[in-house]
């Protein structure tokens, strides 16, 4: 029996989607069988990211609409065999999905598949009911910003009321060099602002762009963002992983510039 | 004349904390933004009426479900 976890935050722009390709990839990685859904309809994004959007034939409103069979949307990774994309359709909009067919859908995939992550819109409207109405699982992701902890905080409060239990933190777009100055929250000041339990944080990381250009995964790549999204999916399968020591992992040069900026 | 004076610098963390607080507040409890202020003083003049404590140890939070007062200071 699978996992169903949504990827959630409120606010938009602070790394769902992003987030949501590299656990999956990383989860498949590990050996997992990974499905990830793109639940925010008339937008699609996670296709883009992934780099499969050439590759589309039928969406998730296809699936719910009896359109077309589950296993002729789905599209196979091209990296990892055991990851599958449900995209989302791109011209269809919110009211097209009920949260009754997306729990009827869920408990149908977890047979079949490990973990199925499911990639929220952003807001508090339709879309985001329907995609946390199967969910066993909450990953919320933030980032260190007054408007992205204010979402994050009004969206745990509307987990916690529809009973989701298991809701966890990430932190993404940390900047070391920043919060040492005094001028970025720290992990430790978000946690405790948001009260809830922290799955891992992701440092503010060129490669994050350089990989969705190319429609790759980060966790692929030699860099810190890649080493924290190995780490989330580690924790997600059980492990225990410390969390990354972003301080240490700047470069000699950084921290000698830094010394002397400093008064 | 000092034109020059130096300001001690607030760091912008300490500011963006400040504002959450308050924020989280009120979202939390479905209020005005000063509501969570006026409430903050009405209960300490309430139990300031039966309890020997003083503004500086006296504090309100409110988290997504409780609602917390706490007293320190006692000596």
């Amino acid at each position: 029996m699978g996992e169903i976890i949504v990827v959630t935050s409120g606010k938009g722009g602070v790394g769902k989607t992003t987030t949501t390709a590299n656990i999956g990839a990383g989860l498949a990685a590990l050996g997992k069988k990974v499905l990830v859904i793109d639940t925010d309809l008339g937008l699609r994004n996670l296709d883009v990211v992934m780099g499969l959007e050439n590759r589309i034939v039928y969406n998730l409103v296809d699936v719910i609409e009896g359109k077309c069979r589950l296993s002729q949307a789905l599209i196979k990774d091209r990296r990892y065999e055991n990851l599958y994309l449900l995209p989302s359709a791109q011209t269809k909009d919110k009211s097209s999905v009920t949260p009754e067919q997306m729990v009827k859908l869920t408990s149908e995939l977890k047979q079949e598949y490990d973990f199925v992550l499911l990639d929220c819109p952003a807001g508090i409207e339709q879309g985001f009911q329907n995609a946390i109405s199967g969910a066993d699982k909450a990953l919320v992701i933030t980032t260190p910003e007054v408007s992205a902890i204010r979402d994050a905080d009004r969206i745990i409060g509307l987990l916690e009321a529809k009973k989701i239990k298991n809701i966890s933190l990430i932190i993404n777009k940390i900047r070391i060099e920043m919060v040492k100055r005094g001028d970025m929250m720290s992990v430790e000041d978000v946690t405790e602002i948001l009260s809830a339990d922290l799955l891992g944080i992701i440092p503010d990381d060129e490669q994050v762009v350089i990989a969705t250009n190319q429609g790759e995964p980060v966790i692929e790549m030699d860099s810190l963002a890649g080493q924290a999204y190995r780490n989330i999916c580690g924790r997600l399968t059980g492990e225990e992983i410390p969390l990354l020591d972003l301080e240490k992992s700047r470069s000699f040069f950084q921290k000698l510039t830094s010394a002397f900026h400093k008064k | 004349m000092k034109v020059f004076e130096e300001q001690t610098p607030v760091s912008s963390v300490s500011i963006a904390k400040d504002r959450l607080k308050t924020l989280l507040a009120s979202d939390r409890i479905q209020c005005q933004p000063d509501t969570y202020d006026i409430l903050c003083s009405e209960l300490y003049s309430t139990l300031r009426k039966y309890l020997k404590i003083s503004e500086k140890d006296f504090d309100v939070k409110i988290t997504r479900t409780k609602i917390y007062i706490t007293l320190s200071g006692e000596e």
